[in-house]
């Protein structure tokens, strides 16, 4: 019995080591503890949470493990991982290969992933360094997607607030062009009223000249003249026709802007381009008006129509009421620079809201008004030298002057400047005055 | 009352003392000769290769289980490559030594318990000690000996038991080679999972031993007394290998910190 025993049990404790080895052996096979090896180096400044023993892979290949990861002695040091890969596959591993670690699965173990290199390339040696890529981290992943997120969110708040621009500029150029369209209604009006007008005075002037009376009607009789007056009219009927070109050319390029097809930056250009050529024909129209209003044929007509030639007038004639006639006198409202203005960074002054709200409701009692009522609005500022009081006069001014007539739509030929300095007879404030006031110059009987 | 209480006490707290020291007696004796070979050789025999089939036929059963098991969890997650590799790893890890361990400790520590306890009551220990024959050397230590020897080698065949009963589901389900199978199986396993978890079953032996060679070994009340012996001899050797597992298994971490990833 006892000898029979010893043997099995022999037998079982063997049969259980092997067993046990087995077992090992299927776990260093994969480790490659029986297959020749070599090493290599790689190096990464992030692990992504590597362990040594993981596994590496050559081309997807399992082909060995993680031998040993050396810390980096300072912060800018990369980690040096040592990767122990099976000979066999040695001739994968070229100088341009790429280590990178990557996860097995979304959530599996991480291993490194080692991409073969190219048949150019030189082999990589035992215990040489190849190159590395750093590992994808799905935390940092995440964090540039909520960055490109708020980037994206950005844009498309920034490109909305392009969009309202646009469409406020563009609405704005289409009020301007609407504007612009009446002003030349306007003044089509009066070039024709003045044509008309200048047709009478001269059938005057020659049925003077017919019978042959006075000075005036010899020097009408003169060639030179009547050669003037033609040019005159020519120039003023040019203009007219100019006018009429950049009416037709601002209706086009405004029913273009309104229609489906049109592309919007084409209908802006061609909205532009018509308010240029529009603006050539007012500055053309300009020159014409002021050549007519300096004639001292015309230069009543013009003063009685309200043309008035604020360049003849010096602040000394202004402030003694060279606008101020019997027929006219002046209306003013008085605006405090505290309320109208601030300054901005660059040291300039600018409108404020307040100051926007202010203006508007001091243009009420001006409404009433017709339209080529003459208004002009006086600048006032303080400063050490009269060219300090002038400038800064001016440019509040001029700041009220095209603040009302883009808001208001007023007839800019109308609305004058005058820069007036400190000094303000009629002010409020002890005959001094900061800010700018608004006058206008109204017939005596036209309330 | 609480003399009572406090007497009980005192015993259990004797008990565990007493025990100590047997434990202590068993484990340095193991080490020193003389040893006593042959009935070493009988011992191992008798706890060791008769547990064998027991072992086997259950680690193949837990094998099909755990298979079907981890099958129906990982098929949520399209991860059915893993299951041999999860199952060999919850197998080698913790299922194989804890299931041998126990399944040991009511084969094993019942019979001891029995052998021992009759033998205290009809006097036989007695008998051995007045011929002169250590009867702790002999009866105690060789089983402790045996115990500590075959409870790894068991618990290495209810690992591969368990691995190739995986095996049978997983051909059954998809069919899948063996080669293939074992190749998974041990892909994620590593020499930090697979020694220490089958070598602490080396402590599982030494106290199923101890715990029902002392309660055996200090049996009284007669028969009544050894039916006593045996059941507590399971009961506590029981209990101890999955407290101990505890510690074992906090040790083990502590040790091999990459055991625990």
């Amino acid at each position: 019995m006892q000898k029979n025993r010893l043997p099995v049990v022999g037998a079982f404790v063997i049969a259980g080591l092997l067993l046990f080895s087995v077992g090992l052996f299927l776990i260093g096979d994969r480790r490659m503890m029986f297959s020749d090896t070599f090493e290599v180096y790689a190096e990464f400044s992030q692990l992504a949470g590597l362990q040594s023993r993981a596994m590496v892979r050559v081309a997807g290949m399992n082909a060995g493990e993680v031998e040993t990861i050396q810390l980096p002695a300072t912060p800018s040091a990369r980690f040096r991982v040592k990767l122990r890969v099976r000979e066999d596959l040695h001739q994968l591993l070229r100088l341009d290969s790429v280590a990178s670690i990557q996860t097995d699965g979304l959530v599996g173990n991480r291993y490194v992933q080692v991409d073969s290199g190219t048949d150019g390339s030189p082999r990589v040696e035992a215990h040489g360094t190849i190159r590395s890529r750093e590992p994808f981290d799905l935390a940092a992943m995440f964090e540039r997607m909520t960055e490109t997120v708020d980037l994206v969110t950005t844009t498309i708040k920034d490109v909305k607030v392009g969009v309202d621009a646009a469409l406020t500029a563009l609405s704005t150029t289409a009020t301007d062009a609407q504007t612009l369209i009446n002003d030349i209604g306007t003044e089509v009006r009066a070039i024709t009223t003045s044509s008309q007008k200048v047709t009478a005075d001269l059938q005057v002037i020659v049925a003077g000249v017919r019978q042959g009376r006075g000075s005036l009607g010899k020097l009408a009789n003169d060639d030179e003249f009547y050669d003037k007056v033609k040019a005159i009219a020519g120039e003023a009927e040019r203009a007219v026709g100019n006018l009429r070109e950049a009416s037709e050319s601002a209706r086009d390029a405004i029913k273009d802007f309104r229609g489906d097809k049109g592309p919007v930056n084409s209908v802006v250009g061609d909205l532009q381009q018509s308010l240029v050529a529009a603006r050539e024909t007012l500055s053309d129209l300009a020159d014409n008006s002021e050549a007519l209003k300096r004639n001292f044929l015309f230069r009543g007509f013009f003063n009685r129509r309200g043309y008035f030639d604020l360049d003849d007038i010096s602040v000394e004639d202004y402030r003694r009421g060279a606008l101020e006639t019997k027929d006219r006198q002046v209306l003013r409202v008085w605006v405090s620079s505290a309320v109208l203005f601030e300054t901005d960074a660059s040291g300039r002054e600018r409108l404020t809201d307040d100051g926007r709200a202010r203006l508007d409701s001091a243009m009420a009692p001006f409404v009433d008004y017709s339209r080529n009522t003459p208004f002009v609005i006086e600048g006032y500022a303080p400063g050490a030298t009269r060219d300090a009081q002038f400038l800064l006069s001016r440019s509040r001014a001029q700041m009220v002057r095209d603040y009302l007539v883009g808001k208001f739509g007023l007839d800019a030929g109308h609305v004058a400047t005058m820069p007036l300095g400190h000094e303000a007879a009629a002010s409020p404030a002890n005959g001094q005055w900061d800010g700018v006031a608004l006058a206008v110059f109204v017939e005596k009987t036209s309330r | 009352m609480l003399e009572l209480a406090r007497s009980r006490a005192a015993t259990h707290l004797a008990s565990v003392g007493e025990f100590a020291v047997f434990a202590g007696n068993a484990a340095r004796q193991s080490l020193v000769p003389p040893f006593e070979l042959q009935e070493t050789v009988r011992q191992l025999y008798e706890l060791g290769l008769r547990s064998a089939p027991l072992i086997a036929a259950s680690g193949l059963a837990v094998g099909v289980v755990l298979s079907m098991h981890t099958r129906a969890s990982l098929e949520r997650f399209g991860a059915e490559s893993m299951i041999p590799a999860g199952l060999a790893m919850a197998l080698v890890r913790e299922t194989g030594p804890l299931t041998a361990g126990l399944l040991l400790s009511g084969r094993i520590g019942a019979g001891i318990g029995a052998e021992l306890g009759a033998m205290r009551v009809t006097e036989q220990i007695d008998a051995l000690e007045a011929s002169a024959v250590d009867a702790f050397r002999y009866l105690v230590v060789t089983r402790v000996v045996a115990c500590v020897i075959a409870v790894p080698i068991l618990t290495t065949i209810m690992n591969f038991a368990g691995i190739l009963g995986g095996f049978i589901a997983e051909r059954a389900a998809t069919g899948m080679s063996l080669g293939l199978y074992f190749e998974r199986a041990f892909s994620l396993i590593n020499a930090t999972d697979y020694v220490p978890a089958t070598m602490k079953t080396m402590v599982f032996g030494f106290l199923i031993a101890t715990v029902s060679s002392f309660l055996g070994f200090n049996t009284t009340s007669g028969t009544e007394g050894v039916g006593r012996a045996s059941t507590r001899a399971v009961v506590l050797s029981s209990i101890s290998i999955i407290v101990a597992n505890v510690v074992l298994v906090r040790l083990i971490f502590f040790l091999f910190p990459e055991a625990a990833g």
